[in-house]
């Protein structure tokens, strides 16, 4: 019950993002309470990854308000945006392709947790074991001397989280973290986001069209079609809302998802 | 390879280039190695931006050039001691280095090799269009700049009173050893800091780097900067140890020159400037007598180069492929000593 009156974590005031006669966002509204797991999802083209982008500042948006932990962050730089403690991975694997797994993390948790105002020329012992900690956890001990552009998907997948990570985010969003993977990276990979989840009481926005997954993990889901929230509830109730099952899931999606839900009730 | 082992063969080579005297008093060969320290000086400093950074920058000798004509005209114009222009040559270049480096941040790739061509041809263009008189003390006209026939006769380092005619070039050598020693490692604490390290998350992915908290603007300009000092300070010893510098230094030759080295050692690797520079340079000297067949040569080695090593000589030797035909050439002896044993029986 306190959690309700507690101020969100991040809330978001309208947001929207214009490109030319395209909106991608358009007006959207809506809050992530500390500690919670909120997944979105909707068809392609629906913004997801727009808003992910204003979000983290990548791309301006072109009106509306973010706050997040009680501060406008609306027009702030992606590196400070990074430093107040929000972190974003890619659709795409993104690392830093020249540097080894070691480095990559490193340098994400060098730059990523605060302002740096001029980099040192060693990075120091509390960063170098935090790193460690951080890799060990994440799966990448065995590849920690590998340059990134040589991992598997998975584990470039793993690299992303751990350099989110390291940033040591209050609010972590993650875009896609198991698309382009088999069943059982799936599973990993949905083990990890639950540890993550408890071990650093992260708060987690996660965008993903894997059905499985957003109800393995997610308190909350916020389905999008062009650019606008069609459905905001519990992950029970998607399969049933007859606007989700007419632009997104389809019916037979929608019948799979409900035997999922169920079976997981069967288990708890 | 490890910090131990850089550390290790940068000591061998130290050693061995500090010998080098010893073995040679030849003003020609030890005029050549004073020339190689200084484009392998230079392109090393240009490495940070150019292959760490991923900047594509043709503005480098542009910069040097900056700190060779402040260091020149200062001990020309106002007889300033030459150890202490080329200090003041050192911080020209840096601010230069640092303006340029602001002007190029909107621009990507190609467009900044452009802007920074140009600023490099117009700073030739200007001294060459330089022939206002500043004055007229011994009857020929002096201009700011030395015009298109440049600046000469100012001074050098002293070694010549201190060490005699015939051994100053001995000083010289060693100052020049100094010089790059000192930038060398220099380029080797940025690389392997966690400053080298922003520098190549931003060459290879800069929205990724932003997102993990690396400003670009801010470190765009801060390795421009970084690079400058020790490439402005070579200018000086350039001016230095010629006694003279001309508008020439500008040419797109030497520019191209050294890039090629750049490229032919490995772009981005911190042994790539040394390597490249020498087999350029070794390579330019072997073609000595072909004159004016020496530019094709040189092209045509290029070429070879870079079909061979795409990753430039470093890269090659560093990837492990030296291995891998080291292995394929055992697995083939082995198999014609098989087949010679087997041969008779058949």
């Amino acid at each position: 019950m306190n959690a309700d009156v507690r101020a969100p974590l991040l809330s978001c005031q309208n947001v929207t993002k214009r490109f030319g006669a395209l909106t991608a966002v358009d007006a959207l509204s809506f809050d992530v309470g500390a500690g919670e797991v909120l997944g979105i999802g909707g068809p392609n083209g629906a913004g997801k990854t727009t808003l992910f982008d204003v979000m983290s500042g990548v791309v301006p948006a072109s009106s509306g308000r973010i706050e997040f932990l009680g501060q406008d962050i609306t027009w702030l730089p992606p590196y400070r945006i990074c430093a107040a403690g929000l972190a974003r991975t890619f659709q795409l694997n993104a690392a830093f392709d020249s540097l080894t797994t070691l480095e990559n993390v490193l340098c994400s948790a060098y730059f990523g947790r605060r302002e740096v105002t001029l980099p040192k020329l060693a990075y120091d012992r509390e960063t170098k074991d935090r790193v460690d900690g951080i890799i060990e956890s994440t799966g990448l001990a065995s590849v920690r001397k590998r340059r990134a552009d040589s991992l598997t998907v998975l584990q470039r997948k793993q690299l992303m989280i751990a350099c989110a990570l390291a940033t040591e985010p209050a609010l972590l969003l993650l875009d896609e973290p198991v698309g382009g993977l088999n069943p059982k990276e799936i599973d990993q990979t949905i083990d990890l986001i639950q540890r993550v989840r408890t071990e650093w009481s992260t708060t987690i926005v996660v965008i993903e069209h894997v059905m499985r997954c957003l109800v393995a993990l997610c308190d909350r889901v916020m389905i999008m079609h062009h650019g606008r929230k069609i459905y905001e509830g519990s992950a029970a109730g998607v399969g049933t809302d007859p606007q989700v099952v007419e632009v997104y899931l389809g019916q037979w999606a929608a019948h799979r998802l409900q035997h999922l839900i169920a079976e997981q009730q069967t288990h708890a | 390879m490890s910090a131990r082992q850089n550390i290790a063969l940068a000591l061998g080579l130290l050693v061995v280039l500090a010998a080098i005297p010893l073995l040679t008093s030849s003003r020609y060969v030890l005029g050549q190695f004073i020339l190689f320290f200084i484009w392998f000086g230079v392109v090393t400093q240009w490495n940070l931006v150019f292959g760490v950074a991923g900047i594509f920058s043709l503005a480098q000798m542009m910069i040097f050039a900056v700190g060779g004509y402040a260091s020149a005209m200062l001990a020309f114009h106002l007889q300033w001691a030459m150890w202490l222009t080329v200090i003041v040559g050192g911080c020209a270049a840096v601010v230069t280095s640092t303006v340029i480096g602001f002007a190029t941040l909107r621009l990507r790739g190609a467009y900044v090799a452009l802007l920074t061509l140009a600023i490099a041809a117009a700073m030739q263009a200007l001294i060459i269009a330089d022939t206002d008189c500043l004055s007229f003390e011994t009857g020929t006209c002096i201009t700011l700049t030395g015009g298109a026939s440049g600046l000469s006769r100012f001074g050098d380092f002293g070694f010549r009173e201190l060490l005699g005619y015939r051994s100053a070039v001995l000083g010289e050598y060693y100052l020049g050893l100094l010089l790059i020693t000192v930038g060398s490692a220099f380029a080797f604490l940025i690389i392997n800091s966690p400053l080298g390290h922003a520098f190549r998350a931003l060459r290879d992915n800069s929205a990724c780097a932003a997102a993990r908290g690396i400003d670009r603007i801010k470190y765009q300009v801060m390795v421009f900067s970084l690079a400058g000092f020790f490439s402005g300070l070579l200018g000086g010893f350039y001016a230095g140890h010629f006694n003279a510098i001309g508008p020439s230094i500008l040419d797109f030759s030497t520019l191209l020159f050294l890039l090629t080295s750049m490229i032919v050692g490995g772009v981005g690797r911190f042994w790539g400037p040394l390597a490249g520079c020498a087999a350029m340079m070794l390579f330019d000297e072997l073609l000595m007598g072909l004159e004016e067949w020496r530019a094709v040569g040189l092209g045509v080695f290029t070429v070879v180069a870079v079909i061979l090593f795409p990753q430039g000589i470093v890269g090659f030797l560093e990837s492990g492929e030296l291995r891998r035909i080291g292995s394929q050439l055992t697995g083939l002896s082995a198999q014609i000593h098989h087949f010679v044993k087997k041969a008779p029986g058949q």
